[in-house]
């Protein structure tokens, strides 16, 4: 009994701490939707105003009906779906043969993948923006998406060379003496189990991809072409900043990232705990 | 954390399979597997970092950058400059206390996070790994303007506060003209923005540990720090220096985040290598110094990261 | 599970063509190099004069059936990287928009392609602040676009109130002014500035070192030397100093760029901007306040010398790159962009043209004729090959700050920024 009523305390105790965690982190986003909301005379304001008082959409309005607001929602969309999917299929291919065949340079290729994410991505702006241009690839959302699997690929087989390696391989050999080739083994026995996996990893690259912004705005030129985060600076004008309006194009930017999280929440969890302790 | 080996299971071949062509075709497997990412890494990254890396070696200006004619070669000149340089050797210090910093205060508070998450209740829980989420996928030059917006000195919601809770004046304090003040800004945008992967991450690491193991040791009188110390953190413990390491590695390349909060002009006092190689690249148009001090910075990076290569070694995981 | 897996996969490999097949439908690689004229401006454009955008393709259009211009609209601040970028490759734009600082160091290294004064309008009496910036050995590289000459700007209904009803004309006056709104405001407010002026803002300090007689840099023996701790200039900075620490209470570390939003908040009794600033200190959409409307006007800020405060002209010019395959079409673009009538659309725009002609033509009494005189006066940044690297590079910014916070003495300060200028104004 007072061991039950002292772990209640404990729990008790444990939430106050946590919420209050939450609230500190939680801040600078309730700061960013709560501008979002509000008229733009009372933005800026000595002393700050906490808690929301006139509403507007006036500055979702404005965020939606600027020029390009669609067209850029969708190069968004396809550059971050098909960075993540074409690294999600690129990736686990070379995390399974990391996993799985001892072969010659296999550990080399572990070394260059892990190095490769100590180089600083902004040096190599304009390398990557020649290349580019003599593959004819500038101003395509297809060179943006190739240059964001260079990035994104280290980290995902990284990952996913983890969630493999937790997969019994028994299970594969036991799929190949019933007649199933090795890739039919893969794909009835390793692929299923790997999905949980495939998940956390896509979440990782699809922040990634989302949000990056200097290498968008180098390459693509068009306005229409252009991501989200490229499209957010477009509120900081010569007359100063729309803070309103910057808040809610970047709540409308942050919301399908944070809906697709939360859909796949569970998943991620349970993927990253196979995956993460071996990592 | 039983070292894995399924890579001599699967390679020993099945004694049923015929030899030969099937067993060139089985070596050929792997690299065929491969081939695509260590194309697109050759592509994409190994081209244009040979790029970089022969710029260092040369002094191009404009005038060949628009020409597309090869500048002329400057031996190591660049690097001559660069490294004789007192003030490269601050910001090559500066980096490195910065990078340190961030890094060791997202460990901590993520792993504080990641161990909270495991005591609250469920509901607590679900707020909590929202709000995480949420900060996670706020952009960047987002969360640099809202951040950049809660210190400003005149409209700040921080001046106010400490105002407010200290009772003395913070009216129109600016955050930014002491770097020490500034950097305590930025350190906390960084750490808040990087707090999400760690906290998740270990977060799902701490939901592996088994409960046995840490009921068996409270049994045996193991409490609190001790319990954590011996019998917790050595289970999370390889994944809590991979997490550790690429979390430096991350923030001593930080660009973004200081380059936004400065408003694109940041004052010397608030170089880092990535801000000073790109000043020199694309403000100055001194490319090949430019470049000469990002190779250095991926030396120093590499370097400092065999600890964490080792300890990727050390699980023997790759083996 | 297993057919569930393969609908995933069928999905999967779906989405991945799409994702490639629009990705080259995004690239359009088809349409380039035919029939389209693609234009860089600046977001001022977007912002300003989006119409005057739209009738001049119309225009250009209709001349040369068969082109379809493309503008795309550019941040100032990150540009140049952008450019740097598009101008090594072969996909350039055909016209590009820059700074009046920012051409010289693109001209020296050969980016731009010569162009036919005598196709423009008013050619001959381009002002001198945005044809000196484009003239390299004898050619013009570039055609002035428009320019901006910063005024004083004033809260009439907050100078009625402590009895001032005309604009200040001599700096006395302009002090007695400022002293008399601190008095009444400043001690009801503590968050009130007399006069905004934060302690980066460089075009508005450096309009004190002209004032004084002092330069930026002069050319020595063909060599740019850097000139800012000499008496002159210290002197003006010294004024500058002076007006910020009697009359300005903000954050002195940070520039000009939110100024509008500020100066919408209401506690802020005199700015020196641009005239543009006022109307954006009252539209919602830059952070200003709409109530405030009518209750700004504009005059020629006095400087300490007796005369008015040299103005910065800050203009844009507009280039075609020497790798555009359409120079020709280029230059007819920019020949409707900058004619007659559409530099009457800019003057309506609270803009001024870009030339001495269509100078008169500003209405002396509206909000931009103080500038309009202003801008007779104007000084514009030392034509060195590496000024736009010293503006880059964020030296002023960083001298005047310092200077501003009272962390070195505007001797030192200038002292050090000498040094750093001399390192980079002489480079290509």
């Amino acid at each position: 009994m007072s061991i039950d009523s002292r772990r209640r305390r404990r729990r008790r105790r444990a939430d106050a701490v946590g919420l209050a965690a939450a609230a500190v982190m939680a801040f600078p986003v309730y700061w960013m939707v709560l501008t979002a909301f509000r008229p733009a005379s009372r933005i800026l304001h000595v002393p700050p105003r906490f808690w929301p008082g006139p509403f507007t959409l006036d500055n979702f309005r404005r965020a939606i009906g600027s020029d390009t607001f669609w067209a850029n929602a969708r190069s968004s969309v396809v550059v971050g779906v098909g960075t993540v999917l074409i690294s999600l299929v690129v990736g686990t291919l070379a995390a399974f043969a990391v996993a799985r065949f001892a072969f010659a340079g296999r550990r080399a290729l572990i070394l260059v993948l892990l190095a490769v994410q100590t180089i600083p991505l902004i040096a190599l702006v304009i390398p990557v923006y020649l290349l580019l241009n003599d593959l004819a690839l500038t101003d395509t959302l297809t060179g943006v998406i190739l240059t964001y699997l260079a990035f994104a690929l280290p980290f995902t087989v990284w990952m996913l060379r983890g969630f493999i390696v937790a997969i019994p391989p028994e299970l594969e050999e036991a799929a190949m003496v019933d007649g199933c080739g090795r890739l039919g083994a893969f794909r009835r026995v390793t692929l299923p189990l790997l999905a949980p996996g495939l998940i956390a990893t896509s979440i990782f690259g699809l922040v990634q991809a989302w949000n990056e912004y200097v290498l968008a705005y180098v390459l693509l030129s068009g306005n229409d072409k252009r991501t989200l985060p490229v499209w957010l600076v477009s509120f900081q004008t010569g007359f100063g900043t729309d803070y309103g309006g910057l808040m809610a194009g970047a709540t409308l930017t942050a919301l399908p990232v944070v809906v697709a999280f939360l859909l796949v929440q569970r998943r991620i969890a349970a993927g990253l705990a196979t995956g993460a302790v071996r990592g | 954390m039983r070292p894995a080996e399924p890579a001599a299971s699967l390679t020993t071949p099945p004694t049923r399979r015929p030899r030969g062509r099937r067993r060139i075709a089985r070596r050929a497997t792997p690299y065929l597997l491969i081939a695509p990412t260590i194309a697109t890494l050759l592509l994409v990254l190994g081209y244009p970092l040979f790029d970089m890396v022969v710029l260092s070696f040369q002094d191009m200006t404009r005038k060949e950058l628009f020409a597309g004619t090869s500048p002329p070669w400057a031996g190591v000149d660049q690097y001559r400059v660069v490294l004789s340089d007192h003030f490269f050797w601050v910001v090559v210090a500066r980096t490195v206390a910065f990078a340190v910093v961030c890094a060791a205060l997202t460990m901590l508070c993520g792993l504080g996070f990641a161990l909270l998450l495991r005591e609250v209740s469920p509901w607590v829980r679900g707020v909590m790994i929202g709000v995480l989420v949420a900060v996670w996928a706020m952009p960047f030059m987002v969360a640099a303007s809202v951040f950049r917006w809660l210190s400003d000195a005149d409209y700040g919601v921080i001046n106010w506060l400490l105002g407010r809770f200290t009772g003395s004046d913070f009216q129109g304090h600016n955050w930014f003209a002491n770097p020490w003040e500034g950097f305590a800004v930025i350190v906390a945008v960084v750490v808040w923005g990087a707090i999400p992967f760690v906290a998740i991450t270990l977060h799902a690491a701490l939901t592996q540990v088994p409960a046995e193991l840490e009921e068996a040791a409270r049994v045996d009188g193991a409490r609190g720090v001790t319990l954590f110390r011996h019998v917790t953190f050595p289970m999370i413990r390889p994944l809590f220096v991979v997490v550790a390491a690429l979390s430096t590695i991350w923030d001593f390349g930080a660009f973004s985040q200081i380059w936004l909060m400065r408003g694109g002009q940041p004052e010397r006092d608030y170089y880092l290598l990535g801000v000073y190689s790109f000043i020199e690249s694309f403000a100055v148009n001194r490319y090949s110094a430019g470049a000469a001090i990002a190779v250095v910075t991926v030396l120093l990076l590499l370097v400092g990261s065999a600890v964490y290569l080792r300890q990727i070694l050390r699980t023997g995981e790759i083996e | 599970m297993t057919s569930g897996l393969r609908g995933l996969v069928a999905v999967v490999s779906t989405l991945v063509v799409l994702a490639s097949v629009s990705g080259c439908s995004g690239g359009g690689g088809a349409a380039k190099g035919s029939g389209k004229l693609t234009v860089w401006l600046t977001v001022d454009a977007q912002e300003s004069w989006p119409d005057l955008v739209r009738s001049v393709n119309a225009r250009f259009e209709q001349a040369h059936p068969g082109t379809d211009v493309t503008v795309e609209y550019q941040q100032w601040t990150s540009k140049n990287l952008k450019l740097d970028a598009a101008l090594a490759g072969h996909n350039v734009p055909d016209v590009v928009e820059m700074g009046n600082s920012e051409t010289v160091n693109y001209i020296v290294n050969n980016a731009f392609a010569p162009v036919d004064p005598a196709r423009f309008d008013h050619a001959g009496e381009w002002l001198g602040a945005l044809r000196e910036p484009c003239e390299y050995n004898g050619k013009v590289y570039c055609v002035p676009y428009y320019v901006g000459a910063r005024v004083g700007i004033s809260r009439t209904d907050l100078l009625q109130r402590v009895g001032v009803t005309k604009a200040p004309t001599t700096y006395p006056e302009l002090i007695a002014g400022l002293d008399a709104l601190k008095a009444k405001f400043g001690t009801e407010d503590r968050a009130f500035s007399a006069l905004y002026m934060p302690g980066r803002y460089w075009y508005a300090a450096l309009a004190f070192v002209k004032d004084a007689g002092g330069e930026i840099a002069v050319k020595k023996d063909g060599r740019w030397q850097s000139t800012l701790s000499g008496p002159r200039s210290v002197q003006g900075l010294q004024a500058w100093k002076d007006l910020i620490d009697a009359y300005y209470v903000g954050d002195r570390a940070k520039d000009n760029s939110d100024e509008p939003a500020v100066v919408g908040q209401g506690k802020v009794g005199i700015f020196y901007g641009n005239t543009w600033e006022a109307d954006a200190a009252t539209d919602s959409k830059s952070g200003g306040n709409p109530e405030l409307k009518g209750r700004f006007a504009s005059f020629a800020f006095p400087g300490p010398s007796g005369g008015p405060l040299p103005p910065f002209l800050g203009g844009s010019e507009l280039a075609v790159p020497v790798k555009s395959k359409k120079q020709d079409l280029a230059q007819d673009w920019i020949r409707l962009f900058t004619d007659r009538t559409s530099q009457e659309r800019l003057i309506k725009a609270n803009t001024l043209p870009n030339n001495t002609a269509q100078l008169a033509d500003v209405d002396a009494d509206g909000v931009n004729g103080p500038a309009a005189k202003a801008a007779t006066r104007g000084w514009v940044t030392p034509q060195a090959p590496g000024w736009a690297a010293v503006e880059k590079a964020n030296i002023l910014q960083e001298m005047l700050e310092d200077i501003a916070t009272g962390k070195h003495s505007v001797k030192d300060a200038t002292k050090a920024a000498d040094g750093r200028i001399d390192a980079v104004i002489n480079k290509n």
